[in-house]
């Protein structure tokens, strides 16, 4: 996967084709981080998120612009022994707006790893840098006065945090600590690499979320771990999704390596029981029918797993995880919100190709389409 | 792909669908139905629909029967891979979406809602052995087809057991033109043979689709449809002809005991009704009530004769005018009587007064003579008929009024344009209708004999009759007959010349009753 850098900062750069690397996230890149980070997510996405943009932004007036370092320069950049870890949200985002985050969290968190590990962090990557987690880790860079590492641990958003690339290299989520609303600080040691299901089983009790910082490493570890330039591109895609001139869909597949499925409109939008179904999933299954245009009567399904899993066009399989599948609205120009889509509204479909790590047996295995209970081999999709 | 060959065992897709254990699947996009099935294959996950064979039947089972995404995979490959079908196990918010894939597709998709292993079981068991799985449908048919004793029935069964036959039972046309085209569209007939009580009948079975086992298959439960709609029509035969065997001897036992009680009073018809002092007469009459006969308060008999004196009524020809006759009449009968067959209309007399009595006999003679003119156009049953009205009675004289429509009925016969004869209107003639018979005719052409020869017998004998009958006058005579006076009187003149003695009183009431009879 190609970085592909935003204007605005000077960069070295391999080839001559690719424009500057970003370098460094300013308060002006604020708005393209948030489009961009709904670009491929769903049922998290919300066009609302109220008083945590103004909150970021007042971060990054204050403390920015934040250092974006690609993974090959953290070396160079950190020095051999700098450690860093990944911070994200885990838990349901209903629950972050319920209950907002008072500011604070990034900081407990981190400084609790710091302190169990005896290390000092030296950066932070986010765990995904898609949905809210893309600005809560520039959020997090911001309070802890930390450069960012331009590199994420799944490239999506994916449901579990050992779902990672991160932990597809053999690093461990834990020790990992997650704050919660009420201020409770949940830490986990696993040797196991049990930290996903015990850190589950308290989101409950402390409330639905824990702003968690994890899979603490050396830099260098977490970089090369890392899907690299998430956070470049991300910003990248959000800035063409605001340019508000049309062909979003191509626009974005071009840009990103993708390419688009087809563009439907909504027949049906159900929920349904499926068995087999993964328990350990947050939410329900849910099935789209798109009536695709330009092809008589044929359909395009998605099913749903919190996000987009599956797409067929009658019955062929046309992309799948852990590919991305992205919804566009081309009519609106913006990403699709699932809470917001109705029958009738007109869909474009585009697959971004995961990073090649998820086509590994193992990354396939882990976010696959068996990971979301669809017993379906993986095929990097049809023509 | 090479199809393999059709032959007894193997087995279309189309026989495979009309087979028991699909009865309870829900069958749509239905393609390919002629194209052999060559195996079973029961699946739990959606790669093995993309390695089966060509030809292969594919049931879904678990959670990929059961999900439209799945299940729309399957069908995808299904349509690569050339399978024949897939069955599943959706419900009713998923399909749907499914169902249009399917027949956009032209794959046929079976929607199950039991038990999916099962059915794959069955359906495998069937295709290995397609000709046991027909031996079950024909010993099926035939053991459903024993249990029905109505012809529509019997083809009910049929048409419901074979799917996509549609038989008749029918008369064919004799061009031999309509059979060639008809074989062409894939029917079968089975003549229905010497034993059916028609004939020229036979079984037709027309079939939307199928091999030739599967037409053999359908032979086999004609032939045993045959057997069974003989049986049926002929106890039909029978129970029609033991009822008009009942109704016979009710009617004989009714008007005809009272002859052999000789309690009849000299005065006429109207005499008192015999006393039931003894238990057979009342034995006729509850057999008459069982039979649902109507009698009284007042008759009027009727009385039907074939027109030609020496055909005689057999069981052959009763069972045709029953057949013939019309439904629904308010009318007893016809049933077998003496020569032919009586009838009766009952209706209500006030007996206010003896206008109104007299007018109900009217009204009722009148619709007797209605419905029997009626019934006489109307009633084929390949020879003329004539008929005869009774005199009105109570319902115990119901033997005189039957006795006098049948004299009526016999004067008929000499009638040309009436059909119909009512008692009242015979007189004479009921004597000689009485008595007629081919030795009375004998005996008229001897007496007349001398008539016989000339040329205008005929003519002659009317005249002498006409000329009898009004007593001697010849001016009378003439207005009877409508001639000139002066023709009747040489005729006669010229009868008394050929030999013929009218004055000898010995001989000439039988000169008068053969003048009436070679008259006609």
């Amino acid at each position: 996967m190609t970085s592909v850098p935003l204007g605005g900062s000077h960069g070295a750069d391999d080839n001559g084709d690719r424009r500057n690397q970003l370098t460094a996230v300013t308060v002006d890149h604020l708005d393209a981080l948030l489009s961009g980070s709904q670009l491929g997510v769903l049922t998290a996405a919300s066009t609302f998120t109220g008083a945590l943009e103004g909150w970021i932004a007042r971060l990054l007036e204050e403390r920015g612009p934040i250092p974006l370092i690609a993974p090959h320069e953290v070396a160079d950049r950190l020095g051999p022994s700098a450690h860093a870890c990944a911070v994200g949200l885990v838990g349901s985002l209903a629950a972050l707006y319920e209950l907002p985050p008072r500011g604070d969290e990034p900081i407990v968190a981190v400084r609790q790893i710091e302190h169990l590990l005896d290390v000092r962090m030296d950066a932070v990557a986010p765990l995904n840098a898609a949905g809210i987690n893309a600005f809560l880790a520039v959020a997090a860079a911001c309070l802890l006065e930390l450069p960012l590492i331009d590199a994420d641990g799944q490239g999506q958003v994916l449901p579990l945090i050992d779902q990672s690339t991160f932990a597809l290299d053999g690093l461990n989520p834990a020790p990992l600590v997650g704050v919660g609303p009420w201020g409770d600080v949940v830490t986990v040691q696993s040797p196991q690499r049990r930290g996903e299901p015990v850190e589950r089983s308290a989101l409950a009790g402390a409330g639905g979320w824990l702003l968690t910082a994890l899979y603490p490493a050396p830099a260098v570890e977490l970089a090369a771990a890392g899907i690299p330039g998430s956070l470049s591109r991300c910003i990248a895609a959000g800035a063409t999704l605001r340019s508000g001139r049309g062909q979003l869909g191509p626009r974005l597949a071009q840009q990103l390596g993708g390419r688009m499925i087809g563009r439907g409109q909504v027949r049906e939008i159900g929920q349904h029981t499926e068995p087999g179904a993964p328990t350990n999933q947050p939410a329900g299954p849910v099935s789209i029918r798109l009536a695709k245009t330009g092809s008589a009567a044929a359909e395009i399904t998605l099913e749903v797993r919190n996000e987009a899993v599956l797409a067929l066009v009658d019955g062929t399989v046309a992309g799948s995880a852990p590919d991305v599948i992205c919804l566009l609205d081309p009519l609106r120009g913006r990403t699709v919100d699932l809470l917001d889509l109705q029958e009738g509204d007109t869909v474009d479909v585009l697959l971004l190709p995961a990073h090649e790590r998820w086509h590994t047996p193992a990354g396939i295995e882990r976010a696959g389409p068996a990971a979301f209970g669809l017993q379906l081999p993986y095929r990097g999709g049809a023509r | 792909m090479n199809d393999t060959p059709h032959t007894a065992e193997n087995i279309t897709l189309a026989e495979l669908l009309r087979a028991e254990p699909m009865c309870s699947v829900q069958l749509h996009a239905l393609a390919g139905l002629d194209r052999i099935v060559d195996e079973v294959r029961l699946v739990d996950d959606v790669e093995q629909v993309r390695s089966a064979r060509p030809g292969t039947l594919v049931v879904l089972q678990h959670d990929i029967a059961q999900t439209a995404w799945s299940t729309a995979i399957a069908v995808r490959y299904a349509w690569e891979r050339n399978v024949r079908a897939v069955i599943c196990e959706l419900d009713l918010a998923a399909a749907p979406s499914v169902i249009s894939l399917a027949e956009r597709l032209s794959v046929p998709l079976g929607i199950h809602e039991g038990d999916l292993p099962t059915l794959a079981l069955q359906l495998s068991a069937i295709v290995a052995f397609p000709e046991a799985s027909r031996a079950r449908l024909v010993a099926r048919c035939a053991e459903l087809i024993a249990q029905q004793d109505e012809v529509d029935e019997i083809l009910a069964v049929v048409q419901t057991e074979l799917a996509g036959v549609r038989v008749t039972l029918h008369t064919p046309s004799r061009e031999g033109g309509a059979t060639e085209r008809s074989e062409a569209e894939g029917s079968i007939r089975v003549p229905m043979g010497p034993l059916d009580v028609r004939s020229g009948r036979e079984l037709l079975a027309t079939l939307q689709r199928g091999s030739v086992a599967w037409a053999r298959t359908v032979r086999a439960v004609l032939e045993i449809a045959r057997a069974q709609i003989i049986a049926c029509e002929a106890a039909a035969q029978v129970r029609l002809a033991q009822r008009r065997q009942l109704e016979e001897w009710t009617l004989r036992q009714l008007v005809d005991s009272r002859r052999e009680d000789g309690e009849r009073a000299p005065d006429g018809p109207f005499a008192p009704p015999a006393t039931s002092r003894d238990p057979q007469p009342s034995e006729p009459r509850s057999a008459a009530d069982r039979l649902g006969w109507r009698i009284g308060p007042r008759v009027i008999g009727g009385s039907i004769l074939p027109l030609d004196p020496a055909v005689a009524v057999d069981d052959d020809l009763d069972l045709a005018l029953a057949a013939a006759w019309p439904q629904g009449l308010d009318l007893a009968g016809p049933i077998r009587y003496h020569a032919g067959w009586g009838l009766w209309i009952s209706f209500e007399d006030d007996n206010a007064s003896l206008e109104q009595t007299q007018s109900a006999e009217r009204r009722a003679l009148r619709s007797l003579g209605a419905l029997l003119q009626r019934c006489l156009d109307d009633v084929h049953v390949g020879l003329t008929l004539v008929a005869g009205i009774g005199t009105p009675a109570s319902g115990d004289e119901l033997s005189a009024s039957l006795r006098h429509a049948e004299l009526a009925a016999r004067a008929a016969r000499s009638e040309h344009d009436h059909h119909i004869v009512t008692f009242s209107q015979v007189g004479a003639r009921a004597f000689l209708a009485a008595a007629d018979g081919p030795a009375l005719q004998e005996l008229a052409m001897d007496t007349l004999a001398p008539l016989a020869a000339a040329e205008d017998g005929r003519a002659l004998a009317r005249t002498l009759a006409a000329y009898l009958d009004c007593g001697g006058s010849t001016g009378r005579a003439a207005e009877v007959l409508g001639v000139h006076r002066n023709t009747v009187s040489g005729r006669i003149d010229r009868i008394r010349r050929l030999g013929l003695d009218l004055d000898d009183p010995s001989t000439r009431l039988g000169i008068h009753m053969a003048a009436h009879l070679l008259g006609r």
